[in-house]
């Protein structure tokens, strides 16, 4: 992960660096990551932060994350992280005859397991998106409620101040946010 | 004098120590115990200490010198956000404590920002009832220039804490660089030298504020006070907080409501005299506690003529 901090005097650049580092590291998302951008102009009070995600990953349907047993009619979760999302899909569609029979095992008959193998049941991009999200706020000052979001595939930007945001201030977010 | 010290160890025959400090003519000032080990907070006469370094070695403890022990600290943050707690705020208190301070937690309800910040006429007093004040400010020069105000007013030593090395402003005695905002626990060597670096400076701003107490000394010390107190007192020793009678500088602190306080402490008498004529009793207007601050010689002089 690379952290580049623009704008500011060297020595509260190199604790910016620090902070970031750390707060990627609470968040558990520092190898998900490519690079962060942060530019801070103290005398106009603008922030803004761009976090580029290292890789896209594909949404995961039922039949990645599970084993169906047709003899048995007994679907096995891998993880149990999953079992959650999969019984609230289940349910949505049929309550009789889907059972949890054990912490990662679910009953359902074979023409269910048919029509729901497909499904996605969880997007790890959507949820990697929501950490740097929160991590890009714990980054910019508290003061600086004031947000300008710019989202793409693999990149967040926000541009943030206590005052009202200039249309300069979100031209340089949109620069930072096309940046490479 | 009294030397003031911190013992770390296990709670048997630590009361073997207690009573050496009580047969030393010193005191007890901190006493929690915390399942098998106990820590306790002492002042002993500076030509009796090696005795008790001599006891805690016995019981195989830990002694060391606590510059800070017998003040009241109060950390305060710009607001009681992420961005602040637990680090650095909780770290820098711990190490405070582990100094010999208690300590007290403050967020202020608008400190954040540059344009925005500000303090209250109630924040103000509430910090005020402490001996010294430690602002936890940021990482940037700007916004700490733009931030005097908050602890410009303050009527008591304020040391202030940020991420710049250098930060000269009028009127400010005591400031300690390279703790700005950090998001990991502070237990690195180098945030250790700055922690002590720290202590340095508060001990120094109280030190300031006992030696203004000094110049117009007080008719009792708080300590005597407090054992007085503790002695006598029904109920101080059912009080559920860790620390129910905190040592100031000029004064202490019971954690008892007025009313209660005053019905108890009416007929004790100490030197002849009632404890009422001894200090100043009132009611906290922020906490409800009940706070003594012990009338200065001149003081009490001018009232008794």
């Amino acid at each position: 992960m690379e952290i580049i901090v623009e704008g500011l005097p060297e020595k509260e650049s190199q604790g910016y660096v620090v902070l970031i580092n750390d707060i990627m590291r609470e968040f558990e998302i520092r190898r998900s990551i490519e690079k962060v951008y942060f530019y801070g102009d103290t005398e106009k009070f603008v922030f803004i932060t761009s976090i580029r995600i290292k890789k896209v990953l594909e949404p995961l349907r039922i039949e990645d994350v599970a084993i169906y047993n047709q003899e048995k009619e007994t679907l096995s979760v891998e993880d149990e992280f999953y079992v959650p999302k999969i019984l609230s899909l289940l349910w949505s569609i049929k309550k009789e005859g889907i059972e949890q029979e054990d912490r990662t095992e679910i009953k359902i008959p074979l023409e269910v397991f048919n029509q729901i193998k497909g499904e996605v049941v969880y997007y790890p991009t959507e949820d990697l998106k929501k950490n740097v999200q929160e991590a890009i706020n714990r980054v910019l000052p508290e003061a600086a409620r004031i947000k300008y979001i710019l989202s793409a595939e693999k990149t967040i930007t926000v541009a943030s101040s206590e005052n009202a945001l200039s249309e300069e201030s979100k031209k340089l977010a949109q620069k930072f946010h096309e940046r490479d | 004098m009294f030397k003031m010290a911190l013992f770390e160890g296990g709670l048997h025959r630590a009361d073997e120590l207690e009573d050496l400090v009580d047969d030393l003519g010193g005191f007890l000032i901190q006493k929690n115990v915390t399942q098998i080990d106990i820590t306790l907070i002492i002042a002993v006469p500076g030509e009796d200490y090696e005795l008790v370094v001599k006891k805690a070695k016995e019981l195989r403890g830990k002694i060391v010198e606590v510059p800070l022990a017998g003040s009241e600290i109060t950390i305060v943050a710009p607001s009681l956000g992420k961005h602040h707690l637990p680090h650095p705020v909780c770290d820098i208190s711990e190490y405070i404590r582990r100094n010999g301070a208690v300590t007290n937690v403050m967020g202020l309800a608008r400190g954040v920002g540059q344009r925005i910040n500000q303090i209250t006429a109630t924040e103000k007093g509430m910090i005020e009832e402490a001996d010294v004040a430690v602002y936890s400010l940021g990482n940037f020069s700007r916004c700490l220039l733009k931030k005097t105000h908050l602890f410009m007013d303050i009527d008591i030593p304020v040391v202030v804490l940020g991420g710049p090395e250098q930060f000269n402003v009028q009127g400010l005695d005591y400031y300690v660089g390279g703790i700005g905002r950090r998001s990991q626990r502070l237990r690195q060597k180098f945030d250790l030298d700055i922690f002590d670096k720290m202590v340095g400076e508060i001990s120094k701003a109280v030190e300031k504020s006992r030696r203004e107490v000094e110049e117009d000394p007080l008719i009792l010390e708080p300590i005597y006070l407090k054992k007085i107190l503790e002695e006598n007192v029904e109920g101080i020793d059912k009080i559920i907080s860790p620390i129910p009678i905190v040592l100031n500088v000029d004064g202490v602190k019971v954690k008892m409501p007025l009313n209660q306080f005053k019905e108890k402490i009416k007929n004790i008498e100490f030197d002849g005299r009632k404890i009422e004529e001894y200090c100043n009793i009132y009611q906290s207007p922020y906490s409800g506690i009940t706070i003594l601050k012990i009338y200065t010689k001149s003081y009490f002089d001018s009232i008794n003529k």
